[in-house]
């Protein structure tokens, strides 16, 4: 019921949404330095701009994400659905972003990116939460 | 013998200002009977829509009862309040609360969505509340593209896709144009007479009052009857 209702939603938003695009294209773009550069100070280089990335794709979408937060509560939305909202929305960002870092197979560069962006993404989308929570 | 829909018995409300406390709701005590239409009317800022989402559960009274068909919600945790969002109270804020990216269908879809219901009786449930608001041929269209009457009705089939026994519309004809708001409000009409619905309406307009059953005024956070208490 959780994913159903949180997850299935998110996927639509980032679907039809900009993030989507402009992370993709960003890391398409990124593709490029891990493949035929091997340089171990772009990998570090790669993953700044896998966060930034990360970053600006849940910030390109913020307005949906805080209309679909405030919806969601109006229509009963439990708090564990919110939460598979922002795991499943944090998740495919953090993902693709990941890729190019993924192809380095730099093991310190995958897990920073890791953790970066899946911090960054979800507490982003979790402060959106608590702002429309608190003043709706 | 009909039955209580809303009951709310001492209701305080304050909001914190910086350093000043700000008594929003005072002292309200109010009955609505189930099948009725209530019009609050009152100015800007005299506590009609923080009366509303008190009674949804989206805010907490400071004190005082709120019995909304005969669930305390004081008593609720969040995940109760939700469940009470969900089946049994359906807001419509002034704003609409439509999502841009999501089609008219899946709008109204989401709280059938939300409540767990199967893809075959979401599709049928929301076939008939299309129908029934008039939104035929809109249903693959984004918000976007319709105009404020046709979100409006929007909001509202979402409101009713769960068929609630209380339906609350904060300033509901606030975007629209008199015609529409007329359309709007014999709607609400007709969904009091088809499903025996509640229907508490909070409206800086008096015009809007001759379309309700009963009325109250708001002022500085204290509710009074305007018609008779006919329900006594």
């Amino acid at each position: 019921m959780d994913f159903k209702s949180g997850g299935l939603t998110a996927i639509k938003i980032l679907s039809r949404g900009k993030g989507i695009y402009i992370i993709i294209t960003t890391s398409s773009l990124l593709l490029y330095y891990p493949l035929f550069v091997r340089n171990s100070r772009i990998t570090y280089l790669l993953v700044v701009i896998s966060v930034l990335n990360a970053l600006v794709a849940v910030l390109a979408d913020i307005d949906t994400h805080n209309s679909l937060f405030y919806t969601f509560r109006i229509c009963g939305a439990t708090p564990s659905i919110f939460t598979t909202y922002i795991i499943t929305t944090s998740s495919v960002i953090t993902f693709i972003s990941l890729i190019p870092i993924l192809i380095c197979v730099d093991v310190f560069g995958v897990f920073t990116s890791l953790l970066m962006n899946t911090s960054v993404t979800s507490s982003l989308l979790y402060m959106s939460y608590i702002k429309v929570k608190k003043y709706s | 013998m009909r039955e209580v829909a809303v009951l709310l018995r001492d209701v305080w409300k304050s909001y914190k200002f910086g350093v000043d406390v700000v008594n929003v709701l005072k002292n309200v005590n109010a009955i609505f009977m189930r099948g009725e239409v209530i019009g609050i009317h009152g100015p800007s800022g005299s506590g009609k829509t923080t009366l509303l989402k008190i009674i949804a559960g989206l805010e907490r009274p400071d004190r005082g009862e709120v019995i909304v068909c005969g669930y305390n919600l004081n008593l609720l945790d969040e995940v109760g309040l939700s469940m009470i969002r969900n089946s049994i109270v359906s807001y419509i804020p002034q704003d609409y609360g439509l999502i841009e990216s999501l089609t008219v269908f899946e709008n109204i879809e989401l709280p059938l969505l939300i409540a767990g219901v199967d893809k075959s009786s979401r599709l049928r449930r929301v076939s008939e509340v299309i129908k029934y608001i008039g939104l035929n041929g809109k249903e693959d269209l984004r918000p976007t593209r319709l105009s404020g009457g046709e979100r409006q009705r929007v909001a509202i089939a979402r409101a009713l896709v769960t068929t609630p026994s209380v339906l609350l519309a904060d300033e509901p004809t606030a975007n629209l144009d008199w015609n529409n708001a007329i359309k709007v409000m014999e709607l609400f009409k007709d969904i009091k007479k088809d499903f025996n619905t509640t229907i508490i309406i909070v409206t800086h307009d008096p015009r809007i009052l001759e379309f309700v059953d009963r009325s109250l005024t708001m002022f500085e956070g204290t509710l009074k009857e305007v018609t008779p208490k006919y329900y006594k």
